[in-house]
């Protein structure tokens, strides 16, 4: 296993459950108050829902069928760098607090972890680019091979030709409640145009660019079974408290803590800029 | 707009979460073993198009049929979504899934649909009306599936034909769509009625005072035509397209053909947009004519294979090494 998800495991473990609200102190949450939050969402944007996950990875600290949101069928037409539009206010508060603070982090040595797990994590992906390559192209002979030339064509007079159909990515995306960082945290499954799973390769297509090389990583899902693009959350709590700062002082609304996930999605969608979840409801 | 056109139907796509596979592997491995009899499986389908605001307007994504870890054992259906029953053929051997007889599983999900309209079971549970097929070969040493999904359609002699498109909202005032929302919600809240289907496939007719019925295919002689109304049979569509509708209605079509020999219907593509608030504004009506003879009990021809990622007839892979292969994991994430 990671030496990374091991350290995480452990951070997981080890880190005491958050009883007190730190919500407006650090930008942290309760399991209660990520619960709230999770219902505020649900009931604002529908297509959020709640997942209860696989049996044996249930967490206590939450509802049985409250584990985690999902939002399916998402879609994602352009690739991220293929982006001009970009929220420069939001760009702003996520870069210093989230990109420069990253930096200094590997600098100082602060977390030794993430460093190796990052470096590592380059290294990797262009080694295993060339062989999911090849993989592909012999996936394709295959199923080419699997083709029936005994296939009856029946002539269908109401028939629709779709070749002229616009087909987009899709994206399945979970929120989970990270109880080492005391933060909501991203995991992203894509969908090819064709409803073919994207690997983890292309998937980095849609994370913008700063984010897709330092805070993105693949880690085995907390409640289920396989492993998912995830984003770190180590800056989660600093861009949150960020953000509600600054809203409170020019807003005129007062931001509750059941109002995190509206933030948390909002301050994402600078990270993945082209996968338009709903998060509709405005928060000014 | 009075210019008869052919109707053409959007094809239904399938969209297979990973936890789906994963499930079937698991289950592979504990109970099924090496038996290769048909599984009865469950899919589901949404009539609620994602569609993302302010930043996207134009991005509508249509529902796709899909299956999640439950589909095997068919604990919970989503919210918006209807159930799909479907027939799993999982093979032991690539080979054995080259050499499957595939139209004569084709045939067997079509003859059930054909059945449950002949003995008016579909009336009753119009869930009957949209079986699916689907083939299989699962590599669980590589975490590959290779997979078909057929959703056959039955089909008429001669072709459908359109004769009239309106948007819902041109045809109902505020109020009247209010009402119809309302009681079509009604329907949704009987969960017996979201297992049958019976809110997939359903009768509205305007009422007086702004108000619209909403009714069971099962109360068909209380909602066809008379002299205020046409005869409208709305269906849960997952369809995107302005002028389509999508591939469920067809099963029906054909039912009201050889049920009550309708050769004359509005269909309701009954499409909506999660908020806040319920958004009506994609619904459409299509005015069809279903011409030719009464229909005789002998099975009719059906389309219904899904096309590969080339657009042609073929098998699909999902290649799952990535996220599901242990080896993999510590390969990329170490």
């Amino acid at each position: 296993m990671a030496f990374y998800t091991i350290y995480n495991n452990l951070k997981d473990k080890f880190t005491p459950l958050l009883k007190e609200s730190r919500f407006y102190e650090a930008g942290v949450l309760t399991p209660e108050e990520f619960v709230q939050a999770g219902d505020f969402l649900v009931s604002k944007c529908p297509t959020w829902s709640w997942c209860s996950g696989v049996k044996d990875k249930k967490r206590s600290y939450l509802p049985d069928d409250k584990q985690y949101l999902i939002t399916k069928n998402v879609p994602c037409i352009k690739r991220a760098k293929d982006m001009e539009y970009v929220d420069e206010e939001m760009e702003r508060i996520v870069e210093d607090e989230w990109i420069e603070t990253y930096y200094q982090m590997q600098k100082e040595n602060i977390d030794q972890v993430e460093e190796i797990d990052s470096d590592m994590k380059k290294l990797s992906i262009n080694q295993t680019k060339k062989d999911e390559e090849i993989e592909e192209i012999e996936d394709l002979d295959e199923l080419e091979e699997m083709a029936d030339d005994n296939f009856e064509i029946v002539d269908d007079p109401n028939a629709l030709n779709e070749d002229n159909i616009l087909k987009t990515r899709t994206y399945n995306i979970s929120i989970t409640y990270d109880k080492g960082y005391q933060t909501p945290r991203i995991w992203l499954f894509g969908f090819d145009e064709n409803n073919i799973p994207l690997t983890p390769e292309q998937i980095f297509e849609d994370i913008s660019e700063d984010h897709a090389k330092k805070t993105v990583t693949i880690e085995a899902h907390p409640h289920e079974n396989f492993s998912l693009a995830t984003i770190h959350p180590c800056r989660h709590a600093n861009v949150t408290k960020k953000l509600v700062d600054n809203m409170q002082e020019t807003g005129h609304i007062e931001i509750r803590p059941d109002m995190a996930l509206l933030i948390f999605l909002k301050f994402m969608s600078s990270v993945l800029p082209t996968i338009n979840y709903d998060f509709t409801i405005s928060l000014e | 707009m009075d210019n008869k056109t052919v109707l053409q139907f959007q094809s239904l796509s399938s969209l297979v979460d990973p936890t789906f596979w994963y499930s079937l592997t698991k289950e592979k491995i504990d109970n099924i073993k090496l038996s290769d009899v048909p599984l009865d499986i469950y899919g589901y389908y949404s009539y609620n198009s994602l569609q993302s605001s302010k930043s996207n307007d134009n991005i509508k994504v249509p529902s796709f049929l899909q299956l999640n870890s439950n589909s095997l054992t068919n604990e919970i259906i989503p919210s918006f979504s209807f159930p799909m029953k479907g027939l799993l053929k999982n093979t032991n051997t690539i080979e054995d899934f080259q050499k499957l007889d595939k139209k004569g599983l084709f045939e067997k999900v079509s003859k059930k649909i054909w059945d449950s309209i002949l003995n008016g079971e579909a009336i009753k549970c119009p869930s009957l009306l949209n079986q699916f097929l689907l083939i299989s070969f699962s590599d669980l040493k590589k975490y590959k599936y290779y997979y078909w999904f057929a959703f056959p359609a039955l089909l008429l002699e001669n072709p459908i034909y359109l004769t009239n498109t309106q948007l819902l909202s041109d045809y109902l005032n505020k109020n009247e769509l209010q009402s119809l929302h309302e009681n079509y919600q009604k329907l949704l809240e009987i969960p017996d009625n979201i297992k049958k289907g019976i809110p997939g496939y359903f009768l509205l007719k305007k009422d007086d005072n702004n108000h619209v019925k909403v009714g069971t295919l099962s109360e068909w002689e209380m909602f066809k035509s008379d002299d205020k109304n046409k005869t409208i049979v709305g269906f849960a569509d997952p369809c995107v397209l302005p002028n389509n509708p999508g591939w469920l209605i067809r099963n029906l079509i054909v039912l009201l053909k050889k049920k009550w020999n309708v050769s004359k219907v509005t269909i309701l593509c009954y499409r909506e947009i999660a908020g806040e608030y319920a958004d009506l504004s994609q619904c459409k009506l299509m005015d069809i004519e279903i011409s030719g003879e009464e229909l005789s009990d002998n099975l009719p021809k059906s389309v219904g294979w899904e096309k590969n990622i080339k657009g042609q007839f073929g098998p699909r892979l999902a290649n799952l090494g990535p996220t599901m292969d242990p080896n993999k994991l510590i390969e990329s994430a170490v």
